[in-house]
């Protein structure tokens, strides 16, 4: 008896969300006519929301939340719809022509994502769960499932004023940098490759004298320069994602040295780390961050920062740094003679979870190119049925991908290029790398 | 350690239904709009539900101004296909996603493996339930206004041909040759193909009621008279249902001769005088206007000649058209005993007496063209094919899909299972696309779409190398399709 009670109550409110939702769509459908049936929202490319699973709204990239109050109801509706069901389950996409949706709760929070960029769909759960990671980092774990312990309709915007920087950043830089496809970062390149382990045992002679410093990385605008670690405590590229993009989105780093609290939701997502951070000196413009556990080491790590600074200068190391800084990346046509017919490419050394990659041409449409590399991807590392290799002939590229246990290799050709001149390319290719590979990649990274 | 095993649950059907928005927009009367579903044992309840989230999912996509309609839906268990046949009509599958137990640290773990649900291959298995429909039925809209009986009519019509349908739907077994959807045609040459093209030409001026005339070889088309479209939905029907069910029958009846031949569709014996068997209704939709037509198909040793006849044309010049009124037109599909008035038994009787006169020596020299071509076919070849022309929808293959899990034909079962990813990625990709791949096992796949032609194969060639599998799939083009241009 006392079970046909509950299962007619759990229809009951079942039949209510149902109703919510058809309320929720007519209001959205009349309150909001003007803006969507307007060019400016039939317009954009990629909407992301982040919600509660109350339905509050927390964070939308295009238009205010404010306007879309009621689409928010809709998306939480949705989403409880589905996962209250009798057999428990989880909403996760919806295709309309060239309209993909994807859902990802991460409780307690929604977030998702509306794309006509033709981004596939394991792109875009990473795009998603970078977002997630991005919250995490400002508020940790910790708190954001407190908050909502205490008052589900919490509205999160008051916490995260100010946020919204980071994450619209975020959003901009993973919409187009393949490093988050890849699950890797990008190294300055520098020449000689003694340059890179002169920086590295500087930072690490500096930073293995404080006992409560975990990382010390040195960054130039959207590379790595030098990282250094305390011993069993990895730093996950999701992680310097995070780091790159603090730096990214804050214009006071620029003003001189600023300190602030973050969670790295890889190394731990329950607590903060406390992160100074300063540009090297007048100088020089790459960007030293220094993470402690201590919130009271600001003037200890700025008087680090002033040795490491030292040392590097009696080196002469901080002009290479900016030399290389200068130069920035690099053409295929500064790669060598030999791989004539490749357009672009991106190689990602799996060891070490870095990548790196040539400059891309003007010529071609990084807009197009991009998702077709996405595809690939998504074949290659299909969890029922892998790829080793793959070559697609289209009509204006050729593309290989290719996935060995040391690399990842995405290579662009144009579309007459035959195939034995491509594949001598790449194995020319390869061989470059691998005798760039200490001035490309970071590979032994110092611990103390 | 990680473990593999095969599914522990295959692909299964877990809804099947078909709304239509005009009915119940009033609150509380949800329950008018749901015109079938399936199971039938759901409670109304969860019924108004699962169409309503449905409707729900439909309208919230409409607002992001999409310029398709929703087509599917993926959840961790499950994929929702949607399709809207018609104007306010929609329909909707919900399939469940196969499951694998992994043993991950000693404790079992189900994996949902929804890439084994592929979008292309199960939506078009919706649209093509939809067609079968419309090919025995006619549209929903034409359901609905012939009958005066309302909404109940077009319900009970559904409830009639979906009942049994969604039960043989074969959901586990689907493959690329879902989503292609193409026609088998018997290769044959010019001389054995007049021969069958004249027998039809002489059967459709005998009988001027023979609208169309469909002639198949051992289950392979040979003529065509319907408009591609129709044929690609009866072909569907004759050789999921109609060929696969009369199997057996043929075995164990023994009044079967060679020389004789039977009604498989038609009267079972014309010395009977009452029983005129099955001659079901069909509506083709590809002309201009829909053509009402009552279908008899006789088989004779190994071909099947279909005949699509104008019940209300005579041969001769009398005509009876107040007979487009008959009432009981479409009550029962499949039973057909009186009201063809103009299909008396002694009809019958003098069709099958002329096709016994003409039709078996062509169908004689056919078999022997095809015993000598399967006994000079090369055997035991190293690549498996599939190739599709959709300009003439011809269809041809080297893929046998097996039921279950095991390799099929020598090819591993993953293989299979990336077809229909290579075809949904060649569509997505231009006109002119090619996709090479080697999986983790070693073999080969290789892709190609130039304009209309498609065509896939799995190599067996270990080790090879990408220039290697280059020139053995252009070898093969050569070989096997030596007058089809494919762009390189």
């Amino acid at each position: 008896m006392a079970e046909v009670t509950v299962l007619e109550k759990d229809v009951n409110e079942m039949q209510l969300a149902q109703d919510e939702i058809t309320h929720l769509e007519r209001r959205w459908s009349q309150d909001d006519e003007l803006l969507h049936g307007s060019k400016e929202w039939r317009d954009v490319v990629k909407h992301v929301f982040i919600l509660s699973e109350a339905g509050k709204p927390i964070y939308s990239r295009h238009f205010s939340e404010e306007k879309l109050v009621s689409l928010f109801g809709v998306m939480q509706a949705l989403v409880s719809c589905v996962s209250d069901s009798e057999d428990p389950n989880e909403l996760e996409s919806i295709q309309a022509g060239g309209h993909l949706f994807v859902f990802l709760r991460r409780s307690p929070l929604i977030l998702v994502a509306v794309s006509q960029a033709g981004h596939s769909l394991p792109f875009l759960c990473i795009q998603l769960e970078y977002l997630y990671n991005q919250v995490v980092s400002v508020l940790t774990c910790n708190q954001l499932e407190g908050i909502y312990r205490q008052r589900k309709n919490y509205d999160l915007r008051r916490l995260l004023g100010g946020a919204e920087s980071l994450l619209n950043r975020l959003l901009d830089f993973t919409d187009d940098a393949p490093d988050v496809l890849l699950g890797a970062v990008r190294c300055l390149k520098l020449r000689p490759a003694s340059i890179r382990d002169a920086i590295s045992n500087a930072l690490l002679s500096h930073c293995s004298k404080l006992r409560t410093l975990v990382y010390g990385v040195l960054l130039a605008r959207e590379e790595v320069i030098g990282m250094v670690r305390m011993k069993r405590c990895q730093l996950h590229p999701g992680d310097i994602h995070l780091l790159l993009n603090l730096v990214r989105s804050n214009e006071s780093f620029q003003n001189g040295e600023s300190w602030a609290p973050i969670c790295l939701p890889h190394f731990d997502p329950m607590g903060f780390l406390y992160c100074y951070v300063s540009y090297l000196s007048e100088d020089c413009r790459a960007i030293l961050l220094l993470l402690t556990t201590d919130r009271d080491m600001f003037f200890p790590l700025s008087d680090t920062r002033c040795r490491i600074v030292e040392s590097l200068r009696k080196g002469k190391y901080l002009e290479k740094i900016n030399e290389a800084m200068e130069n920035g990346g690099y053409e295929m046509k500064d790669v060598d003679a030999s791989v004539g017919g490749i357009e672009h490419f991106l190689y990602k050394h799996r060891g070490s979870s870095q990548y790196t990659c040539s400059t891309f041409p003007q010529h071609l449409s990084w807009k197009r190119i991009y998702p077709l590399y996405q595809t690939l991807h998504q074949r290659i590392h299909s969890p029922t049925r892998p790829l080793k290799l793959l070559y697609l002939t289209g009509e204006t590229e050729c593309i290989l991908a290719w996935e060995t246990g040391e690399f990842e290799a995405y290579i662009t050709f144009g579309c007459l290029v035959q195939r034995s001149q491509a594949i001598a390319a790449v194995n020319n290719l390869l061989k470059w790398i691998k005798s760039q590979e200490s001035s490309l990649f970071l590979l032994n990274l110092p611990t103390f | 350690m990680v473990t593999k095993a095969s599914f522990t649950k295959k692909a299964s059907l877990v809804n099947f239904f078909v709304y239509c928005t005009r009915y119940g927009q009033e609150e509380g009367d949800e329950y008018q709009k749901v015109l079938y579903y399936y199971p039938p044992e759901a409670s109304e309840d969860s019924k108004i539900r699962t169409v309503g989230l449905a409707e729900a999912v439909i309208r919230f996509t409409g607002t992001f101004n999409c310029e398709h309609p929703c087509e599917y839906l993926t959840t961790k268990k499950t994929k929702q296909y949607f399709y809207e046949p018609e104007p306010d009509f929609w329909m909707a599958m919900t399939i469940g996603i196969p499951v694998t137990e992994k043993v991950k640290d000693g404790v079992s773990v189900p994996e949902y493996c929804s890439e084994d649900v592929w979008s292309n291959v199960y939506r078009s298995i919706l649209i093509q339930s939809y067609e079968m429909f419309r090919f025995f039925m006619g549209t929903f809209e034409s359901v609905l206004t012939k009958v005066s009986d309302d909404v109940n009519g077009l319900k009970s019509r559904l409830e009639h041909f979906y009942s049994k349908y969604v039960l043989t739907m074969e959901l586990e077994h689907a493959s690329l040759l879902d989503a292609i959807h193409g026609l088998i045609f018997l290769p044959l040459d010019r001389q054995n193909f007049l021969k069958i093209h004249c027998l039809v030409n002489l059967l459709e001026e005998q009988y001027p009621c023979a609208r169309h005339v469909v002639f198949l070889y051992n289950e392979m088309l040979v003529w065509s008279g319907l408009e591609q479209k129709d044929m690609q939905v009866f072909y569907r029907y004759l050789t999921t249902n109609l060929f696969p069910s009369c199997a057996p029958e043929v075995m164990n009846s023994g009044r079967m001769t060679p020389q004789a031949g039977r009604f498989l569709l038609g009267p079972p014996d014309v010395k009977e005088e009452e029983n005129f068997g099955k001659i079901p209704h069909v509506i083709l939709h590809a002309g201009p206007t829909p053509e009402e037509l009552q279908l008899v198909i006789y088989k004779l040793q190994n071909a099947c000649i279909c005949i699509f006849i104008d019940g209300t044309c005579r041969p001769g010049p009398v005509c009876f058209p107040w007979l487009f009124l008959w009432d009981i037109f479409y009550m029962d599909n499949f039973i057909y005993p009186t009201d063809t008035l103009q299909l008396t038994m002694d009809f019958f009787r003098k069709l099958e007496a002329f096709l016994l006169t003409h039709a078996p020596p062509v169908v004689e020299d056919v078999t022997t063209q095809q015993a000598k071509r399967l006994h000079s076919a090369a055997p035991d070849q190293h690549f498996k094919y599939v190739y599709f022309n959709r300009t003439n929808l011809a269809q041809k293959n080297t893929v046998i899909i097996e039921p279950g899990d095991r390799s099929s034909g020598g090819i591993p079962v993953e293989a299979l299972r990336l077809l229909p990813d290579l075809h949904s990625d060649l569509h997505h990709m231009g006109t002119r696309v090619e996709i090479a791949a080697k999986m983790t096992n070693d073999y080969w796949v290789v892709a190609k779409l130039s304009d209309s032609r498609e065509f896939y194969v799995v190599l067996n060639q270990k080790s090879a190398s990408l220039l290697e599998i280059t020139e053995e799939v252009q070898k093969l083009c050569r070989s096997q399709f030596n007058n089809i241009f494919f762009v390189d």
